[in-house]
């Protein structure tokens, strides 16, 4: 991969400090671009900061709980993909992060390769979802541009944009 | 000399919830000790490519890291032995101070704990008799109720001291909102079991857990 060419923004959030620098390290090497928060709030305020592809989220950490960073990142940041790793797996707790959004669930320990994959298929997921959106957007603009008058339109187009980076 | 049957009941849900509390540590060692191993995997790999992309100090970087954990990870399963074998025989004669510092070793695997600092005994060492494993869950809930209160970022000073009326495990450093362990029902049977009195200093910010030096003599 060149540096032009572009990396999938990762944000990682985990209290186990010399875990997150480690998979930290092993992501960038796999051509992730990654942000490293050791806290919860930490990582909430990066996000507030950058664009991220993914985050990936660990569940028990002082101050703010990774649930709590999960409700957080999936109500601001729309199109992001959160997937939970934890080492404190529960099936009641993997049935909630599922309902608030989260789009898959690890548990510690696991196979690199595994979490390889579930990052391809999250940012898979996501950039679908984005097509989707702006798929629906194309088809809203095309009615939008049939009949209305000009400040019509304007107004209309005004609603499509979210506003979103 | 056997516990009462609720309180039994008690002993045996603080097994399960320590056992879940130590298997986690074990997952996060684990983890980390697989993905630093990992790591040097790869970063061997890049320099088979490459050889002059081999950082010798890094790599005794990630040695260590593997072996400061697995020491970590030794650490985390002696614990769990010494809880294991506290329920071996119903009463015995404990160490106060050893049992202050296995459940302050489980407190620590709790993302959530606050700084824990011990506060030298004066004398000897208090030995009571008592029940082991029901010791351990009184003292792991007044230290978790402590945690909840004081914060991952603040400090608990934990003391034992020998008093008229027993041996007291002291906690200080509460804040002054904190409301003591006394609302659970199981806390209600830990404290008859052990013959227990629980008392908390609101000014002074000090739970304080007062035990006899024998449940025998105590229940007699």
């Amino acid at each position: 991969m060149t540096a032009e060419q572009k990396k999938i923004r990762l944000l990682m959030v985990d209290d186990n400090v010399k875990f997150l620098e480690t998979v930290s390290k092993r992501l960038g090497l796999k051509d992730f671009d990654v942000t490293a928060a050791d806290d919860g709030k930490k990582a909430i305020k990066a996000a507030g900061k950058g664009e991220f592809d993914i985050a990936l989220v660990d569940l028990r950490m002082p101050s703010l709980d990774g649930t709590e960073v999960l409700k957080v990142l999936k109500k601001k940041h729309k199109f992001l993909e959160v997937v939970v790793l934890t080492g404190h797996a529960t099936i009641n707790s993997a049935v909630e992060c599922t309902k608030l959004g989260a789009f898959d669930y690890l548990e510690k320990p696991y196979e690199f390769d595994q979490l390889l994959d579930v990052l391809k298929r999250a940012y898979q997921n996501r950039l679908r979802r984005k097509f989707e959106r702006d798929e629906k957007r194309l088809r809203d603009l095309e009615v939008l541009s049939m009949g209305s008058s000009p400040m019509a339109i304007l107004k209309s187009l005004m609603n499509l944009d979210d506003g979103e980076k | 000399m056997s516990a009462a049957p609720g309180a039994e009941g008690e002993g045996l849900v603080f097994l399960g919830k320590a056992t879940a509390v130590i298997s986690h540590s074990i997952k996060n060692v684990m983890a980390t000790v697989s993905e630093t191993a990992g790591l040097i995997g790869d970063l061997v790999a890049l320099a088979e490519r490459d050889p002059r992309r081999i950082d010798l100090k890094e790599l005794g970087v990630l040695g260590e890291t593997i072996v400061e954990e697995i020491q970590r990870g030794f650490q985390v399963v002696q614990l769990l032995n010494k809880l294991a074998h506290s329920g071996d025989q119903p009463v015995a004669d404990v160490d106060v101070e050893e049992v202050v510092t296995v459940v302050s070793g489980l407190g620590r695997c709790l993302a959530y704990c606050s700084g824990i600092t011990r506060l030298p005994s004066a004398g000897e060492r208090p030995r009571i008799r008592t029940q082991p494993l029901l010791l351990q869950d009184l003292l792991y809930r007044a230290l978790d109720a402590a945690f909840r209160a004081v914060g991952p970022d603040g400090e608990i000073k934990v003391g034992v001291e020998r008093g008229a009326d027993g041996v007291c495990v002291a906690l200080q450093g509460l804040p002054a909102g904190f409301r003591g362990i006394f609302e659970s029902p199981g806390v209600e049977l830990l404290k008859q079991a052990l013959c227990a009195r629980i008392a908390l200093d609101k000014d002074a910010g000090v739970l304080r857990l007062v035990l006899p030096e024998s449940l025998d003599e105590a229940r007699a």
